[in-house]
């Protein structure tokens, strides 16, 4: 007997439930019955950015169950990828050995012949095109411990600063909305702000898919609480979009007019909180973008006349949105209690992605819900260590760790003298960014390119372009994966075999700032070895053919992981991230722990930036504050930024020959680019292939019903899917999943990017689509 | 169409007539019971539909309360 999605969906939640209270639920038939473990080991789980806590079940050396950590923020719970973990450690496609491109086929080599050919590599073009003719692309799924040590590599080291990460294509908007607004990147609140607020703001978050545990709070609470509020802000009817009780259904791209015209009408109906705004906030616009972007100062008086314009009947023309839901949506955010606003990529993956935002924490600012329990301006994230390895890390070709910037001439000198390196070293130019380093590939400006946990040749966006630039020849093309092949590795010239998750120890960093320790509890299969280790060889090598030995056995002197997560501890001291009490031997007891954690008894930090709340750091950075302070905006005296933002429209709207937007992202049973769901049986029978959602009226219009082939076509590419007409996109919009490794949905979208975040435009990009 | 699963607390005396109560309600499949909850899926065409079981299994002598768990949509 078949066992169906729905199916499935059905035992996942009971799973789910069970295991809230302890109970064994028997296996249908359809799923194959897990080994009983004999040793359960603490983790994380190796998906999304929410950073469920798990334990591993292991029956001697083989992982043969997973479930959720009652005693961490998930209570437990797991969503359906999460409770099916276990057999993406024992896939078929596994990477087990290096492999060496042999014209059209990969050869099996050795560890040393892999690691010789690519220093030798490495450093023959450092020799002869310099530093800046290599780069390093990295992962929001990598450790903290792989992602500072590469970045010190690469920054400090070699003193390039051509190293960035996935992050970039998915939270780069969020980073530079949180530092152009407050000084430093990441929330200032917490998962735990869900079960205070009474009012939830949702805005390009499909929370019930993306974030599915996180969404189970939200809907406890909307059930629970009488009077709780759910907004949702998106162009799709979501689950999270049909359990609100107001959904703001807008056309793509649009939402700069709605967020300004919800200010519009809180300052216009004297909703707007004055004490907060005057004691805490300044005003600033950008005068000329530059780069780098000319900014000046103005005044409250300013920023009102800005928004005259965004009445909410501007603001209806413009989206859709109806000027009545605008006004609800404005009076309740400014007149509950506690309101709390989360998004996710749609907002981020925007050319406006760092405006869109900084409108969101406008409104926090205005209303002064912010740096309370229930009321925050809150980032979801999409990978497990983006935050913690890339944005805290300092991986990304901008920034150096724990908030400090490349550009920043003090910053260069502190790292400079914290890694020991000699002053001048790390390269006052941020590196090119994902796409950028990706165009710069394709040129041959950058000929020796190694990319590590991540997929680019099926995530990167207008991907034909740059999928052939990692075929070329001219150009040195290193995979580390725990999968062969991916629509990456199957490009590279040399792939090593990289364990995964528990295959190997190291330190994850969730939305929320919750540090959390996954300890090894398994050996790698085959030859797969820790990027850690192959990255610290690497370093040693590559040095000792620059001639540089005896300095690299000085600034890379680590055994092991625990050495860089005391490195990185010393790195945050002092810092506005400050984790220094947050030792191996803390995490490996705590189910995470929040930072700031300044010193080896401070419990964690709930609630950033408020001294009532928690935050010790307040009294440190500005010791005259009573309760809130921005205190990662020294310069503007310890206050956040109410920006003067335009609406701005996308790179690339639909028009009269490519009438429909695309926008793609996640589907519930699937993650990222599929190299691991595709490899659980049960998550892809559920989902086994991509389709297109498209709107009923639509499909009328283009004599298209559910099942029928279309193609889709944008101006850089064209794809053939399975259509499912569904009452979810609105009209115009078409949606598809990103993850499926046969359908390259990243052929046609566009790599127009945010001027200030580089973030990608994913979410929309204009197409045509027909019955094929 | 929606699929919720919630714990069902409920008074240990009435344990039997719940059950059978829930086991008569043609979009709840009852998984197990441990104690006094009862785990439970509601498998319902709409959200309108999965509320009114909600509010059905609420009305039921002996239900101390229904606690949602874990939600999705199969469209």
């Amino acid at each position: 007997m078949e066992f169906t999605r729905r199916q499935l969906l059905k035992f996942s939640a009971a799973l789910a439930a069970a295991s809230a209270i302890g109970l064994d639920l028997p296996l249908p038939k359809g799923i194959e019955a897990a080994e009983q473990a004999d040793k359960w080991v603490k983790g994380v789980c190796r998906y999304c950015g929410a950073g469920c806590g798990v334990y591993v079940g292991l029956k001697g050396s083989k992982v043969v169950a997973v479930k959720g950590d009652k005693d961490n923020w998930n209570r437990g719970l797991l969503c359906i990828k999460g409770n099916f973990l276990a057999p993406i450690l024992y896939a078929a496609d596994r990477a087990k050995y290096p492999l060496l491109r042999k014209g059209d086929r990969f050869e099996r080599i050795s560890w040393k012949e892999a690691m010789d050919l690519m220093v030798s590599k490495y450093a023959e073009s450092i020799k002869k095109n310099g530093v800046d003719s290599v780069g390093f692309y990295g992962s929001g799924q990598s450790y903290t411990e792989e992602s500072y040590f590469i970045s010190k590599v690469f920054k400090g080291g070699l003193g390039t600063n051509n190293i960035d990460g996935n992050p970039r294509l998915c939270m780069a908007s969020a980073a530079v909305g949180y530092v152009t607004t407050f000084g430093k990147d990441e929330p200032m609140g917490a998962y735990d702000d869900m079960y205070h607020a009474d009012c939830f703001f949702l805005i390009g978050s499909n929370m019930s898919e993306a974030h599915p545990v996180i969404f189970q709070i939200v809907n406890e609470r909307k059930t629970k609480g009488k009077d709780v509020k759910l907004i949702v802000a998106d162009p799709r009817k979501t689950l999270v979009a049909k359990k609100a009780d107001l959904h703001m259904n807008f056309v793509p791209g649009t939402d700069l007019a709605i967020l300004n015209a919800m200010a519009h009408v809180i300052v216009k109906e004297n909703l707007y909180n004055k004490d907060f705004v005057g004691k805490h906030t300044v005003f600033k616009k950008m005068v000329n973008p530059g780069p780098p972007p000319k900014i000046e100062k103005v005044t409250w008086d300013d920023y009102v006349r800005f928004i005259e314009e965004y009445t909410p009947e501007m603001a209806e023309k413009t989206s859709g949105c109806p000027k009545a839901d605008i006004i609800k949506a404005a009076r309740w955010f400014a007149q509950s209690k506690a309101t709390s606003s989360y998004w996710c990529m749609g907002l981020n993956q925007r050319t406006r992605g760092v405006w869109a935002n900084n409108l969101v924490h406008n409104l926090h600012l205005l209303t002064g819900q912010i740096c309370r329990p229930g009321a925050t301006s809150f980032s979801l994230t999409g990978q497990p260590n983006a935050c913690g390895g890339v944005r805290d890390g300092g991986l990304l070709s901008h920034l150096l760790p724990y908030g400090r910037l490349i550009a920043n001439d003090k910053d260069r000198e502190d790292m400079e003298n914290f890694w020991g390196v000699l002053k001048g070293r790390i390269n006052p130019k941020p590196g090119p960014t994902a796409v950028e380093m990706f165009r710069g590939f394709n040129k041959g400006d950058i000929k020796c390119l190694w990319i590590a946990c991540t997929n680019p040749g099926q995530s990167l966006p207008n991907l034909g372009i740059y999928r052939k630039g990692m075929e070329s020849k001219d150009t040195f093309l290193v995979v580390s994966e725990a999968y062969h092949p991916s629509r990456t590795s199957e490009l590279a010239d040399l792939v090593l075999p990289a364990a995964l998750w528990v295959e190997k120890d190291g330190t994850y960093g969730q939305s929320e700032r919750r540090y959390q320790y996954v300890e090894k509890a398994v050996d790698p299969v085959a030859e797969a070895r820790p990027d850690l280790q192959v990255m610290i060889d690497f370093a040693h090598r590559l040095f000792k053919s620059l001639g540089r030995e005896e300095e690299a056995k000085k600034i890379f002197a680590y055994k092991g992981t625990e050495d860089v997560w005391n490195e990185i501890r010393a790195a945050s001291k002092g810092t506005a991230y400050d984790f220094t009490g947050m030792t191996r031997t803390r995490l490996k007891k705590a189910h995470g722990m929040q930072w700031p954690v300044p010193t080896e008894d401070h419990p964690g930090t709930v609630r950033r930036y408020t001294a009532k709340y928690g935050d010790v750091l307040v009294k440190k950075f500005d010791p005259q504050a009573d309760d809130v302070s921005f205190y990662g905006a020294k310069a503007d005296g310890n206050r956040a930024t109410i920006w003067l933002r335009p609406h701005v429209g996308p790179a690339e709207p639909a028009d009269a020959q490519y009438p429909f937007v695309l926008t793609t992202g996640r589907q519930l049973e699937q993650w990222h680019t599929g190299t691991m769901t595709y490899n659980v049986p049960e998550l892809k029978r559920a989902a086994p292939y991509g389709f297109l959602e498209i709107n009923p009226k639509d499909a009328q219009k283009l004599g298209v019903k559910t099942r029928d082939k279309v193609r889709i076509t944008s101006r850089r590419g064209s794809l053939v899917m399975e259509a499912k007409v569904v009452d979810v996109p609105r009209e115009g919009l078409v949606y598809a999943s990103f993850h499926d490794p046969n359908k390259l949905i990243n052929m046609l979208t566009i790599d127009a990017f945010d001027a200030l975040s580089k973030q990608p435009e994913f979410k929309i990009c204009a197409v045509r689509v027909e019955k094929a | 169409m929606p699929v919720s699963s919630a714990i069902v607390e409920i008074d240990v005396s009435a344990g039997e007539a719940v059950l059978g109560s829930l086991s008569s309600m043609s979009a709840i499949s009852v998984y197990g019971m441990k104690d006094n909850k009862i785990v439970i899926v509601i498998d319902a065409e709409s959200l309108e539909i999965m509320e009114e079981n909600t509010r059905k299994i609420m009305s039921l002598e002996g239900v101390i309360g229904v606690f949602p768990v874990y939600s999705s949509v199969d469209e």
